[in-house]
């Protein structure tokens, strides 16, 4: 499981959604709608993507565990940035039918109720909200109103750190209600489940993408400050102040040209100055702002 | 429009908790054990919870009344504020709630019997002087009215005392119950005002200055105190000019002898605060201007600050008397 840096995959890919899929018969409906295809064969999990629409895809297997294993694996191994949203998806017992019923979950707890999580931005419009339970055995003693499956705790924990709270989704299709149903499961009928859904899915991925292109916007570092930080040396701290710098300075004048504007810097200090001495003269609700 | 609230398991059966509920039939109810395990989780994003955020009901266990910080008061030496709600309706871009709390959903404590029980023991607490309590500073005070009845449970809580203020902080025209009761001289309805223009950059959500202004007018006909709040004075450009075009207005609309006081105050923040808030809105117009860092505080600086002081206590001067004007300077 260790990553090798040199191994790291996501340079120039611009990720906006992470899959993470317990089994292959979930995970099917999702590729062939998306259109992603099989890559890094050396993986330790099976690994999708579209590169054009930017989107991965990890099959985890079955449990909290692997769920963990590959949210982190994937994350590491590709160097998922903060503003990309992580979607498990996958089917999950129920007290009452129908089956084939997507919901979206707002908590999801351990059987205990010891661990507890709030994941995910609400389409509400979109599809009903529920609660959770991820249980460390298969059961089916479901209680009303109430899933039941056995990955959404530990991927809702962890993948909210790599991203955050509101770009961490859990949907859930009811498969069975009862034990008898339980054991009829196979994979077609998972993939059947999945595919009657994908009108949603697609809605909600049209969303969900609508979150990251803003976060994207608050958290991406700009070319103009890429170009700058190769071009001198920045001490940890003196990124930071440019960063944040240069936002401030692009917000005041969005019409200068940055290599304009620091042409004749000629280190990072030089670059930090010309910055200071252009936001000393910015002013609030200037007209022309 | 509220589509999911988080409900604690303590105030389910509570009967404000099902008056409130009632009012949102289509929305999805969670049962949770305390309302710190929603609330204060740190992987929150506020940015984009604020696009839709949750209620929560939950009861408050303890600190229902503090004392207000250093530099917060309209003229009384004691000063108190509670909050039966955290979070507000309106999404102002200085406010300081976005970079106080790890979430943008709304907390509403239904106990509210607690609070009054609390603000009873404070004034018998202190014997001597006039008290004012504060409410609002955790949340609008009118804005989230027709959910809560906070309000409308509260203002017969003051009527009749003697020694205690109670001030309403408010951008909200929804003037209910205020109109429909009898105005009570201890209870002060305050306005927080700043030049329409740039509340239609900062103040998103939140109702116009000129509908304010009517609203403002409203009450005072009723015969209701009124209380003006410059807080924050932001520094702009022509900020004298629209400044001065405010106060105009306000001084046109409203009868001198309905004004209770006039408060202003800088814009400040403690340092982590101020980096919360420009992390959450990097690109914010508010933010671009550079302000200074002293002792932990972010501010326009002293020479910005009295610049802005004396221009607002000049266009009052000789119109409004000098003691009913205060200068507001806590740090949040």
């Amino acid at each position: 499981m260790l990553i090798n840096k040199e191994k790291i995959l996501g340079g120039g890919f611009d990720f906006s959604i992470c899959w993470v899929i317990a089994l292959p018969s979930e995970a099917r409906p999702i590729i062939s709608a998306f259109k992603l295809t099989k890559t890094d064969d050396e993986a330790v999990f099976p690994i999708y993507k579209n590169e054009v629409t930017g989107q991965l895809l990890i099959i985890s297997g079955i449990g909290q565990m692997n769920a963990a294993a590959a949210t982190s694996y994937i994350c590491g191994r590709y160097n998922v940035p903060a503003w990309v949203a992580w979607i498990n998806i996958g089917i999950a017992g129920y007290a009452q039918e129908p089956l084939g019923k997507l919901f979206q979950v707002a908590k999801v707890t351990d059987e205990r109720q010891t661990r507890v999580a709030y994941p995910g931005f609400r389409f509400s419009k979109l599809m009903p909200l529920t609660t959770l339970i991820t249980r460390e055995q298969p059961c089916n003693d479901y209680k009303t109103d109430t899933l039941f499956d056995m990955e959404g705790l530990a991927f809702a924990e962890l993948a909210s750190r790599f991203s955050c709270n509101e770009l961490t989704f859990l949907f859930k299709v009811v498969s069975d209600t009862n034990a008898k149903q339980l054991r009829r499961i196979k994979p077609s009928y998972v993939e059947k489940l999945l595919a009657q859904n994908m009108r949603t899915i697609f809605l909600l991925v049209d969303e969900v993408k609508e979150l990251v292109k803003e976060e994207k916007r608050r958290l991406d570092i700009s070319n103009d400050v890429k170009v700058v930080l190769s071009k001198f040396h920045f001490s940890a701290s003196r990124k930071v102040q440019l960063v944040q710098k240069y936002r401030r300075w692009k917000t005041a004048f969005p019409n200068t040209p940055f290599s304009k504007a620091c042409a004749h810097a000629k280190s990072a200090g030089d670059v930090i100055h010309t910055l200071d001495e252009m936001l000393n003269s910015a002013v609030f609700d200037r007209p022309s702002s | 429009m509220i589509d999911t609230i988080f409900i604690e398991q303590d105030v389910l059966d509570h009967e404000r908790t099902k008056t409130v509920v009632s009012k949102f039939p289509k929305s999805r109810r969670i049962i949770i054990s305390r309302y710190q395990e929603v609330f204060n989780k740190r992987t929150q994003n506020f940015r984009l919870q604020k696009k839709q955020p949750a209620l929560i009901l939950a009861s408050k266990h303890k600190n229902f009344v503090l004392p207000a910080p250093a530099g917060f008061g309209i003229g009384t030496k004691k000063n108190f504020y509670f909050s039966h709600m955290y979070n507000c309706l309106y999404d102002c871009r200085y406010c300081f709630l976005q970079g106080m709390y790890s979430s943008a959903n709304y907390v509403l404590f239904v106990n509210y019997e607690d609070f009054y029980s609390q603000i009873e023991t404070t004034i018998s607490d202190n014997a001597k002087g006039r008290i004012t309590f504060f409410s609002g500073y955790d949340c609008d005070s009118l804005a989230f009215e027709k959910i809560s009845g906070f309000l409308k449970n509260t203002l017969p809580v003051f009527s009749g005392l003697e020694r205690a203020d109670l001030e309403l902080r408010t951008k909200s025209v929804q003037l209910e119950p205020l109109l429909s009761m009898e105005p009570q001289q201890n209870c002060i309805v305050a306005f927080s005002l700043m030049p329409e223009e740039l509340a239609k950059k900062l103040d998103n959500k939140a109702p116009s200055i000129s509908r304010r202004i009517a609203a403002l007018t409203r009450l005072a006909e009723r015969g209701w105190p009124i209380g003006l709040r410059f807080d924050p004075l932001i520094y702009s450009y022509d900020w004298k000019e629209k400044y001065e075009r405010l106060v105009g207005s306000l001084l046109e609309a409203l009868p001198n002898e309905s004004i209770h006081s006039i408060s202003y105050g800088p814009l400040r923040f403690p340092k982590k605060m101020y980096s919360e808030i420009f992390k959450l809105y990097p690109d914010e117009d508010l933010f671009s201007f550079s302000m200074k860092e002293a002792d932990g505080i972010v501010s326009y600086g002293n020479g910005i600050e009295n610049e802005m002081s004396d221009f607002l206590l000049g266009q009052l001067s000789g119109i409004v008397s000098s003691e009913k004007i205060f200068q507001c300077l806590s740090q949040t």
